[in-house]
């Protein structure tokens, strides 16, 4: 029960500050102060009191995609476990059933943003399906090398099987699947170097072009779904890392600092590198892949545990 | 032998009479086309009814039961029964073709008067009928038979509209296709009929299961028979040539069921080889990742959206080759729960394509009725003045794609957890098999999404890009009927995946060999009905958040973002074409594209053309060579037959010469 | 067996998949010399601190540690360094010529060694690392494959090199200790054929500037 709570309070107070971080972060790499870590929430509240305006070329699929993709990401955080080893909402293969809610999520944003009729959008809807459609491989097989030592393909069995002593060096294959998950995280939430969060000039937008259109409500629930796949890709992670415990007040604590780590972590790569070349993207999402298989590779050749 | 069992059989014989009664009156009337549409609907609704009970009758009994009849072909008996195998494709069959049968009554009206209705009916209706004795059939006679009925009659549908170039082109290239298909089907038979001089399955059953070198002889043999039927890559060439060409609703009876025969005929074989041995499921995952990759992507690369869903056929038969691979490795391993859950979601996956991709090729058959076209760049906005037809094609989409929460997913999700069980449980020689399929299913799902996407999006999105689009009108009330009840079927198998468990339990058992259903599988169908009710409630909650809060807002109406240009053209809008390119930039070296480009020379470039066509890798790099190759090293026979007749006399008397040679040497 | 050299065996393989997937010359030697770097380290993580320990054995191990390093992370790619600059090619494809196969390609090699290994070989005794014979086959076929494919003489270079890396990681495994005698002897040979090369390369390119790279590479001023 208690733990139950501390997930939904987690779910709900640490999503929208972590976009905060990572933009703190980036300020201090650049030398400005730089907004408030809470400017996210901020952002939130005004576009939730704010009216719609809607093309006249839209229809209902339109106000569709932003719930649809914010109801998606919310079930997907409750089944990954988040300052435990449990979930409120696990149960026996979520691990596929996580991946595909991310799917659905991702299938009517993209049709949402094809719904304006607006070239900019369909680009972005092109290159979000092309690089999702290559991050997929790599997430399943990173999931597989967390989930087959446990034997189960649920979350809560996975985390809970990953030893607790030895940090990343705990196995090659682990080492390996985080490479390969954090390579999936910067590509599905849209980060450097595969995408620019913070670009102006649409024609280079991958994310933030396919809801251009979105205002008011809508855009504040797909800002709240973006914050939520970013923040339980991020979960995943964490739980990789860190040795999180089952229960204690030690869990919530070790959480919230790796989250903060893969906050600061994103922060630092979006400071200090540039965005790929949009032909190196593919190449950057088929490596992820690559490791990963390796990962499974070295899984079996040490006499599968 | 159950009762039960004797009444789902005469159902379904029924049916066959049934069918084959309104094909012979469609055809009597001929002259009166309403007539002939009203008698060969009624008749395929009527017939898929009665059988629709019988199939359901014997799924839930679970039984065998054979009868042979008093006559006698030449060389075999007439003998039909009916086991979970054969009861489950009753139900696909009489499924898609009742619903493509009442979509057909409206999609027909567009032709009255234009051209003669009856043959269409009347091929409609044999072709359920051969399906059907197909499924029945217990003798190779008959099986082979009814095969080449259901060619045929398919064969007159594609050509439908043969006053067309292209639908003639389709139906040669069909027609040639499925006769080479014929050649291994015969030559398989004959192996299995060998050994106990009889062909009826009984026998060759009785017989026990023949040697190893013959059993794979025979495996190869149907691989390359029915993987031809089924679409398997890379004998799948004829598929996307063929079926856009029928009428929609014929192509959605015959992406959605009839190539699944293949795959029956698979099944059917591998339950007279005895214990499949390891490599027989490699083989079938292979064929899986192959056909389901190289499927999808060749589907995004369309831009005729009746030739992407028909490749987005062979995609779906690989989900299901991935299926069957597991379920084989399963079995040779005597792990029941990774056979069960490998042959479970294949044949769930065999039923919700053929409801989704019935209800695809419906939507499309629509949007073709209303504008004329087929091409996806001519379409747009179709959602505001098509409700129904968009309704049904996104919901087409989202079951094909595998999302939750519709039917598509809980197939794929049975295959994902025979894949994961495999990995986990086998000895770790074969373990990585099984895995091989899990990104592959993964990859295959993503580019599925994409696929769809885009086919929805450019379709039905957006604004109207012609003036075909702009004036299109939703379809008939007969034609939405078809597709409500398609819809509902993909929602009913998302939501309530334990009936279509109870649907499947039987014949996966009779596959798999399991004794019991495995304790993993309604776990996980329960997880997934609470995962797609989840997700529902969610997005009904969130809806009326939203609503909640806009209720007293101002909510305006504008242009879309433009940059600020304010008078966007819908021209402008992304193509399907431009869609697709970032998609296949990382495959194109797979593909054999033709790139035309002309213009954009010279300081003052006056109009400009660029064209660029995907072809198809195996047409073109190997079919059509192969063609070209037998063509030229035939030229010597040109020889021989140069029209003159004293040539010819002088052939004859060569020949007899020869043959009485031959003959004084013998003797 | 200690995890340090499964790890280290691990970034031998990502260093061939990295040199497998990136076009540019001197990305490709840079991680050749890190691939030497971590070949040095490699007897000290499977020995442990016993190698200091050891006696009469610890010259012969540092000796051999410190040559490794010298000739594989800081001689061999200095020369190449030299020479890729000299010969101005720097690209082994064109930027806009996807990568993807060559990776995939390499990958599959990965795999290929990894199933050579499982069901072709013994098992590895127990003690050392189930991850060197795969590596060292891996690295000895992805050199192959870049010797072989290359289409600069500073790939074919690069790959000879790369593949004698992988025979360097194999004969650890299988010998168990540092063959030093062999690995010296093989190590002058790869350093006489890279002069060699790098020479050739310099001296081709100041002849015929377009026969530099067999025209599939682009000179810097036309990449840039």
């Amino acid at each position: 029960m208690v733990d139950g709570l501390v997930h939904v309070a987690l779910l709900i107070l640490m999503p929208l500050p972590m976009l905060g971080l990572i933009n703190r972060v980036k300020s201090i790499a650049a030398g400005r102060k730089g907004p408030p870590i809470l400017q996210p929430v901020y952002d939130v509240v005004k576009l939730l009191q704010k009216g719609a305006v809607y093309s006249r070329t839209t229809t209902w699929l339109f106000v569709a995609g932003p719930i649809v993709a914010l109801a998606s990401s919310l079930l997907a955080a409750l089944i990954v476990p988040l300052a435990s080893t449990t979930s409120p909402f696990g149960f026996p293969a979520d691990v596929f059933v996580f991946a595909y809610l991310l799917g659905v999520g991702r299938f009517f944003t993209m049709t949402a943003a094809l719904d304006t009729g607006s070239a900019f959008e369909g680009m972005g809807a092109s290159r979000e399906a092309a690089y999702a459609a290559l991050a997929e491989p790599a997430l399943f097989l990173a999931l597989m090398i967390v989930c087959i030592p446990a034997h189960s393909a649920s979350f809560s069995d996975a985390f809970a099987s990953i030893p607790a002593a030895g940090g990343l060096l705990r196995h090659p294959g682990l080492l390996l699947a985080t490479l390969s998950l954090g390579v999936v995280l910067l590509a599905e939430a849209s980060r450097i170097p595969v995408d620019d969060p913070n670009t102006h000039l649409e024609l280079t937008m991958i994310h933030e072009v396919m809801v251009l259109d979105h205002g008011g409500p809508d855009f504040a629930f797909i800002q709240i779904g973006y914050a939520l796949k970013f923040f339980v890709l991020g979960a995943v992670l964490v739980h990789l890392v860190l040795p999180i415990p089952a229960s204690g007040w030690m869990a919530p604590v070790l959480f919230v600092a790796g989250q903060a780590g893969v906050a600061i972590t994103v922060g630092i790569i979006e400071s200090f590198m540039a965005r790929l070349r949009l032909t190196r993207v593919p190449q950057f999402l088929i490596g992820a892949c690559v490791v990963a298989a390796v990962g499974v590779l070295v899984l079996f050749t040490g006499g599968r545990p | 032998m159950s009762s039960i069992l004797t009444v789902a059989l005469v159902l379904t014989l029924l049916s066959v009479t049934l069918f084959i009664v309104a094909a012979s009156l469609s055809a009597l009337l001929g002259r009166h086309d309403r007539a002939s549409l009203a008698v060969g609907t009624a008749g395929s609704v009527l017939g898929c009814g009665v059988g629709l009970a019988g199939s359901v009758m014997a799924l839930l009994d679970g039984g065998t039961e054979t009868v042979a009849s008093a006559w006698r072909l030449p060389i075999g008996a007439i003998q039909v029964g009916i086991d979970p195998l054969s009861a489950f494709f009753l139900l696909c069959i009489f499924l898609v073709c009742g619903l493509g049968a009442l979509f057909g009554a409206g999609y027909m009206r567009g032709w009255l008067g234009r051209r003669r209705l009856a043959p269409a009916l009347a091929f409609f209706n044999v072709l359920a009928a051969s399906m059907v004795a197909v499924v029945l059939a217990r003798d190779g006679v008959l099986f082979l038979l009814a095969w080449e009925a259901m060619s045929l009659s398919s064969f007159f549908l594609v050509t439908f509209e043969g006053d067309r170039p292209d639908t003639r082109r389709a139906g040669i290239v069909y027609l040639i296709a499925s006769h080479a298909g014929l050649v291994p089907l015969i030559l398989l038979f004959v192996l299995l009929g060998g050994p106990s001089g009889s062909f009826a399955f009984d026998g060759i059953l009785a017989a026990g299961a023949p040697a190893a070198v013959l059993a794979t002889t025979c495996f190869l043999l149907a691989l390359a028979g029915f993987g031809l039927k089924a679409g398997f890559w890379p004998l799948h060439a004829w598929l996307p040539e063929a079926h856009p060409a029928a009428p929609s609703h014929v192509s959605a009876v015959m992406s959605g069921v009839m190539i699944k025969m293949g795959i029956y005929g698979l099944l059917r074989t591998l339950t007279f080889l005895g214990d499949p041995p390891e490599w027989w499921g490699f083989v079938f995952i292979v064929v899986g990742v192959v056909s389901g990759v190289g499927g999808i992507l060749h589907a995004i690369a369309q831009t005729d959206l009746k030739r992407l869903l028909a490749y987005s056929s062979v995609e779906n038969v690989g989900i299901v080759s991935l299926g069957l691979g597991l379920g084989l490795i399963g079995r040779a391993n005597g792990n029941a729960t990774m056979a069960f859950l490998g042959f479970g979601g294949a044949l769930l996956h065999v039923l919700n394509h053929g409801v989704m991709k019935g209800l695809l090729f419906q939507a499309a058959g629509s949007v073709l009725h209303a504008t004329g076209t087929r091409d996806l760049d001519s379409l747009g906005g179709l959602l505001r003045r098509m409700p129904f037809t968009g309704a049904a094609f996104l919901t087409g989409s989202v079951a094909i794609s595998g999302l939750p929460p519709l039917g598509g997913f809980v197939g794929e999700l049975l295959i994902y957890v025979g894949a994961f069980t495999g990995a986990v449980e086998l000895p770790s020689s074969s373990a990585l098999w099984p895995l091989v399929v899990v990104p592959a299913l993964a990859l295959i799902g993503g580019l599925a999404s994409a696929c769809f996407v885009k086919a929805f999006g450019v379709g039905f999105l957006g604004s109207p890009r012609t003036p075909a689009a702009a004036s299109a009108h939703e379809a008939s009330p007969t034609m939405r009927v078809a597709m409500v009840l398609g819809i509902v079927l993909c929602l009913a198998v998302g939501v309530v995946p334990a009936v279509a468990l109870r649907l499947v339990e039987a014949p996966a058992q009779f596959l798999s060999g399991a004794a019991t259903l495995p304790a993993i599988v309604p776990a996980i169908l329960s997880a997934a009905m609470r995962a797609a009710l989840a997700l529902m409630a969610t997005v009904g909650i969130l809806a009326v958040v939203r609503w909640a809060l806009l209720r007293r807002r101002e909510v305006r109406q504008a242009a879309t973002w433009g940059c600020g240009y304010e008078a966007p053209t819908a021209r402008m809008q992304y193509t399907a074409a431009s869609f697709a390119d970032p998609v296949l930039e990382p495959s194109e070296s797979i593909f054999v594209q033709r790139i035309v480009h002309d213009g954009l020379e010279g300081p003052f470039p006056r109009s400009a053309h660029h064209e660029r066509r995907m072809g198809d890798v195996v047409a073109d790099r190997v079919i059509g060579p192969a063609i070209r190759g037998m063509v030229a090293s035939f030229k010597w026979l040109d020889v021989l037959q140069q029209g003159g007749v004293p040539r010819y006399l002088v052939w004859v008397l060569l020949t007899v010469v020869v043959l009485l040679v031959w003959q004084l040497g013998a003797f | 067996m200690s995890l340090n050299a499964d790890l280290l065996l691990l970034l031998v393989i990502g260093i061939d998949l990295f040199i497998g997937s990136t076009g540019r010359l001197g990305a490709r030697i840079r991680a050749c010399a890190l691939q030497g770097l971590v070949l040095a380290a490699l007897p000290l993580a499977i020995q442990g601190t016993g190698v200091l320990t050891g006696g009469e054995r610890v010259l012969h191990t540092v000796l051999a540690v410190l040559a490794t390093l010298l000739l594989k992370a800081v001689a061999i790619p200095y020369f190449l360094m030299r020479a890729m600059r000299q010969s101005g090619v720097q690209r082994e494809a064109e930027p806009e010529h996807s990568l993807h196969l060559s990776l995939l390609l390499c990958a599959v090699l990965v795999g290929l060694s990894f199933w050579i290994s499982a069901v072709m070989l013994p098992p590895p005794e127990a003690g050392s690392s189930p991850l060197g014979v795969p590596a060292g086959l891996a690295t000895l076929l992805v050199g192959l494959y870049l010797t072989v494919g290359g289409r600069t003489e500073l790939t074919q270079v690069i790959g000879y090199l790369v593949l004698e890396n992988g025979v360097f990681v194999i004969g650890q495994r299988v010998l168990g200790e540092f063959p030093l005698v062999v690995e010296l002897g093989v190590l002058l040979d790869v350093l006489v054929a890279v002069m060699l090369m790098a020479v050739l390369v310099a001296f081709g390119h100041r002849q015929d500037p377009s026969a530099a790279g067999n025209g599939a590479a682009t000179p810097v001023g036309g990449a840039r």
